[in-house]
């Protein structure tokens, strides 16, 4: 039988397919750096921009995560003080904290659309394989679209109590 | 107002977040860009917002971090903190307090391949505590020497705090590597000489275990030595400037990985786990550093570090009184915080104090590193302590009750890396690149 479809049910599958590709992108990372310096020292023959492709996979892993980790609340946070306060007002907390990084990531995110408008005119590309970061800046504006929506849902979900 | 009051402004405004509960890279967000926009209007404080996140994570340094992270990882899941322990025991086991010598000695090898001082402390809590309680070790020495042990995973290379260091100082993430390496091997020897001088006093604290063959000895290597030699590799070849750090993480990662597949210790799920705990800690790190790079801007722009700089130097004091006041002020917020969120914190304000007060940067990310592991150790929120006593079950109160020889320890190893700058910076004034 199939289970009822929310659209925040619907956001979390996105985001944990996204998360997934930013796996692959680190495994793709860890290959392509090996061989670069195994074509390099053995064979004499680097991998052309080997460089840039991994500051441009570093990016897509940032982009493809941030989401996924906020969604399982990764990030750091100081809980000395906190730790003494009733768990009514860690949750109100949490609204706080989900609120201010949402709002920030309203921010950014047109920010970096900017910064691709910005570039898009400059025709902005990587320096040996002249590969536009146009792209590259709208999926990281991606990842703090997702997590910004994650921060939506886990709003609603600490203010009806769901969320521990 | 000034910049500057602006500037401290935003200092109390982001610690005020910070101590209410807000994710550190929010609160750094969010006060570097209010400051940003009081000080120079809104258009230039959206242009920062837009470029900073792509421009500093767009980084082939910080693309270290993840393959690191993925070595540590599938590392520590592969159950090598057993190997390491056993064959330290089978070396060493035989002396006064040899099973707990053997813990350190483990732990710094765990930490050379891992370099996460509370994964250490968790993987060596599961694997040394039960063995050293089966030889009526003291519980309080047992289990402190695992959390004091666990400590030396970010002063051995490789480091995730040297590589923030480096990220946010531009100092060489290489030339930190190497100068954490002969502090970190001077630590596990001073922790030994800690044990085995409270053995000597007090024989009942760790009794010696049975005495091994030396073909005993030799066998016990069989679980090791592969990953071992990836490290003396990995690290050579930073040395030796054959390789770039990053490149190190990448062919660490990959050798982890084959060796781990090869010896079957890795299945499928546990690949899986470690690329997907990879991918979290690397998110985390992302938000971090943005949220350091943009309050980093916002305080350039007011000033307050250079400010802060002219007040050190109008003081007119020693500089070696304001680098104990540093060495102190890292001791005493070691003990509450997270060692990452604490250096992404501080640096901004402190590092231009060194500058200019004339010490080596890449000797005070050594010591600025020790100081933090100290932290970890001493109540009340020694973060290994915690770890440890959940993964063995030992009170927490019990563990801070055996640490202090260890911290004691701890202080008269940081007086010698201060007062013989040369431990440190040996190793990285002889590389060459």
């Amino acid at each position: 039988m199939l289970k009822k479809l929310t659209p925040a049910k619907i956001s979390m599958g996105v985001i944990e397919i996204v998360g997934f590709f930013s796996l692959v992108a680190i495994v793709i990372m860890m290959m392509l750096t090996t061989a670069d310096v195994i074509l390099r020292y053995i064979f004499d023959r680097p991998i052309l921009g080997s460089m840039e492709m991994t500051e441009l996979l570093m990016v897509s892993i940032a982009g493809l995560s941030l989401a996924w980790c906020t969604l399982k609340s990764g990030h750091i946070r100081v809980d000395i003080i906190t730790n003494m306060f009733s768990k009514k007002t860690n949750r109100t907390i949490d609204v706080v904290n989900y609120i201010l990084t949402g709002g920030i990531c309203a921010f950014i995110v047109p920010a970096l659309i900017n910064r691709y408008i910005e570039g898009e005119k400059l025709d902005l590309r990587t320096y040996v394989l002249h590969i536009p970061e146009g792209p590259f800046v709208l999926l990281l504006s991606f990842g703090y679209l997702l997590t910004f929506l994650v921060l939506i849902v886990k709003i609603v979900k600490s203010m009806s109590g769901e969320e521990k | 107002m000034s910049p500057a009051l602006v500037g401290a402004l935003g200092v109390g405004l982001m610690l005020l977040m910070i101590f209410m509960g807000v994710w550190v890279g929010t609160a750094m967000l969010v006060a570097g860009f209010v400051g940003f926009i009081y000080l120079e209007g809104f258009p230039r404080a959206f242009t920062v917002l837009g470029t900073e996140p792509y421009s500093q994570i767009a980084s082939y340094v910080l693309a270290c971090v993840p393959l690191y992270i993925f070595m540590g990882i599938t590392v520590s899941l592969t159950g090598i903190a057993g190997d390491l322990y056993n064959t330290a025991n089978k070396w060493i086991g035989s002396v006064k307090g040899g099973l707990a010598i053997a813990t350190t000695m483990a732990c710094g090898a765990f930490s050379a391949i891992c370099g996460s001082s509370d994964a250490s402390a968790a993987a060596m809590g599961k694997v040394a505590y039960p063995e050293m309680m089966k030889f009526g070790y003291n519980q309080k020495l047992a289990s402190a020497c695992i959390a004091a042990g666990g400590t030396i995973g970010i002063l051995i290379p490789p480091s995730l705090g040297f590589i923030l260091y480096g990220l946010l100082t531009e100092q060489s993430i290489g030339k930190l590597y190497m100068a954490g390496f002969i502090p970190g091997i001077l630590e596990v020897i001073f922790y030994s000489i800690t044990i085995h001088l409270l053995c000597r006093i007090k024989p009942a604290l760790g009794p010696s275990a049975p005495k091994t063959l030396l073909r005993e000895k030799i066998y016990s290597l069989k679980g090791v030595w592969a990953m071992l030699i990836l490290f003396l590799f990995v690290i050579g070849g930073i040395y030796a400037g054959v390789f770039t750090p990053t490149e190190a993480g990448a062919l660490g990662a990959f050798g982890a990985l084959a060796i781990s597949f090869i010896s079957r210790r890795l299945t499928r799920s546990k690949f899986a786990q470690s690329i997907k705990d990879t991918t979290q800690i690397t998110a985390m790190i992302v938000l971090l550093i943005t949220g350091a790079f943009i309050f980093m801007r916002f305080l350039a722009v007011s000033r307050l570090p250079a400010m802060l700089s002219e007040f050190v130097i109008a003081l007119q004091v020693s500089k070696f009184v304001i680098l104990i006041c540093i060495i102190l002020f890292y001791i005493i917020i070691g003990c509450f915080w997270d060692i990452y969120a604490a250096m992404i914190l501080t640096l901004p304000l402190i590092f231009p104090v060194i500058q200019i007060s004339g010490f080596d940067p890449i000797w005070f990310g050594v010591i600025m590193v020790r100081c933090m592991e100290i932290g970890q150790i001493t109540p009340p929120f020694g973060l290994n302590v915690f770890v440890l006593s959940s993964s063995s079950n030992v009170p927490v109160k019990t563990i801070f009750g055996g640490v202090w020889p260890f911290v004691i320890s701890d202080l008269v190893h940081l007086t010698l890396l201060v007062l013989v700058p040369q431990i440190s910076l040996f190793l990285p004034n002889m590389m060459r690149h």
